[in-house]
């Protein structure tokens, strides 16, 4: 600590008189600075989204601190030439060092021009799933539904596939159904219609769509695509899902589970089948046939 | 309670509990000292009877924690008043109705209104404090328009009465008079109607309850529609006293997205 006093002196005879210009510098600069970002955030950034004006609070920011931090450096007696030409050199040192953060940064701004997503929006950028907290020159951060805190770099979320989720106010719930080949497939589709109708969460318009997508291996299958408020997923997702399966229950529709038919070939018979009941364990000796 | 007697107001006093039952809605209502404890609930078993009214022992109400206690310091007497619905209404006819070009036509429309208890000191309903409305019937929600820039409405299927004497009778119903004119090049099948009734009041006549006229001028499928609400109270009925405001006021003329169209937009 002695050493650097005794350096300071030695730079600069009138140490005192320069620490308050250089500490009225900084607690000045820093107060001019935040004043500048209020005038600014309440006239030109006023009517910008969360996402602008988030953006422009940093960029004030980050400039405003280099200003000051060159004015204290100049107190200090630096050479701002010699460190500016320095920082030239520094500066293609440095670009090959930093040529992730650049790529960033410059996917950031392409990311604001964009803008596919703002704050609070929830987005899908590939398994992450969550709620948009800050956008900024370097990274997005999201809070997941499970409160993770990710940061995704810009260069990743602009090489990726994005999905907003919350862009639009409404959105559609898309349900495979599969019921037995024995069932009446016009009564299905009615039945399928009425109960997402029926349901509180549920678009009565768009009306819902019931289309009878495939006839598979083990059943009919439908698709079911009800219409609801962004806000509503869980609620209608909870309580379509159990309706469906209640009013089929009463109407006595199956709902199969996969199961396959066994043919040992053309000429053969059927094969033998004995049902064992009871706690004992099944007998699996072969059946002689008769 | 026989017709539109249900809409009258009534003294409450601290340590009393109120019930007004209108179909399957009931509504049960507790003063206390600075407090009044409101409960509603719906019943799933739909009934016609006529509203009924009931001052109850306090050990009649019905527990539950669905119970909401607002705090207001003074007035004892309950304005029960009719409202319209905190939305616009998807409307679809009970027919298929086409209205050819240049033409118009005249109809009138029932449509179910929200239950809303104003409390004050004096008979001047309108110095009263709202505290609280429910819907009646709860009504499915609907999207009018395209899915990026339509609008949230409730949804319903409503006769297009060409005289309002064949509308049934009733104190929950508000009877709407709807002129439509075609004044584009193209025919105009309305299959949907959304009507805006934020900017209807609710007037009372002598057997029903009625909304201003609003009048829609259909100009063609690239523009907006014309809606004009009247400000006078309808000319039917002796509709003349006007029991509750819009919920916005309207200029004369307002442009507004009316009819749909379109059966399916979405597609697959």
């Amino acid at each position: 600590m002695q050493l650097i006093l005794d350096w300071l002196k030695k730079t600069s005879p009138d140490f005192v008189g320069k620490g308050v210009i250089i500490g009225t510098t900084i607690v000045a600069g820093f107060i001019v600075l935040r004043l500048v970002m209020e005038v600014v955030s309440r006239t030109f950034l006023k009517k910008a989204s969360e996402h602008n004006r988030l953006l422009g609070r940093n960029i004030i920011a980050y400039i405003g601190t280099t200003i000051i931090f060159l004015a204290v450096l100049r107190e200090l007696g630096v050479d701002l030439t010699t460190l500016l030409g320095a920082a030239g050199i520094v500066g293609i040192a440095l670009g090959f060092a930093s040529q992730t953060s650049v790529s960033n940064i410059i996917s950031g701004l392409f990311l604001l021009g964009e803008k596919p997503f703002t704050v609070g929006d929830v987005i899908k950028v590939g398994d992450k799933t969550g709620i948009i907290l800050a956008i900024d020159l370097m990274s997005i951060k999201i809070r997941t539904f499970d409160n993770l805190f990710i940061r995704l770099p810009n260069e990743k979320v602009l090489n990726t596939e994005v999905v907003n989720i919350t862009r639009f106010p409404i959105r559609r719930l898309d349900i495979s159904i599969s019921v037995a080949y024995k069932e009446n497939i016009g009564r299905v589709k009615d039945i399928l219609a009425e109960t997402a109708l029926k349901n509180p969460f549920a678009l009565s318009e768009p009306e819902p769509l019931v289309i009878i997508q495939n006839f598979g291996d083990s059943g009919i299958e439908f698709f079911l695509g009800v219409w609801f408020l962004k806000t509503d997923l869980i609620q209608l997702k909870n309580s379509l899902m159990q309706g469906i399966k209640e009013r089929f229950d009463a109407e006595g529709i199956e709902m199969p589970f996969p199961h396959r038919s066994l043919y040992a070939g053309e000429t053969t018979k059927a094969f033998p089948i004995r049902i064992v009941s009871g706690d004992s364990p099944p007998d699996f000796s072969p059946v002689v046939q008769k | 309670m026989e017709g539109l007697s249900i809409w009258s107001p009534v003294d409450i006093d601290v340590g009393t509990c109120v019930s007004w039952k209108i179909g399957n809605f009931s509504l049960w209502t507790e003063r206390y000292e600075q407090e009044w404890h409101v409960l509603q609930q719906y019943s799933d078993t739909v009934t016609d009877s006529e509203p009924v009214f009931t001052v109850n022992a306090r050990s009649d109400k019905p527990s539950s924690s669905n119970w909401k206690h607002y705090l207001l310091r003074e007035g004892n007497r309950a304005f029960p008043v009719p409202a319209m619905m905190d939305r616009p209404v998807v409307i679809r006819p009970d027919r298929g109705l086409i209205l050819l070009p240049g033409e118009h036509s005249h109809f009138f429309l029932s449509l179910p209104v929200w239950f809303r208890l104003l409390i004050g000191k004096k008979s001047d309903w309108k110095a009263a404090k709202p505290l609280f409305e429910f819907p009646i019937h709860p009504m499915a929600n609907a999207w009018f328009g395209d899915p990026v820039s339509g609008e949230l409405c409730y949804f319903t299927t409503a006769r297009l009465y060409p005289d309002f004497e064949s509308i049934p009778l009733s104190p929950i119903n508000v009877v709407c008079p709807l002129w439509i004119s075609n004044e584009s090049d193209k025919e105009l099948p309305f299959d949907r109607i959304c009507l805006h009734t934020e900017f209807l009041g609710i007037y009372r006549g002598q057997n029903r309850l009625w909304t201003n006229a609003v009048n829609v001028t259909f100009k063609g499928t690239e523009q907006d529609t014309l809606i004009q609400a009247s400000k006078k109270a309808p000319p039917h009925d002796g509709a003349a006293q006007l029991l509750t405001e819009a919920r916005q006021t309207i200029d004369n003329r307002y442009f507004k997205r009316t009819f749909n169209l379109i059966k399916s937009f979405t597609g697959f």
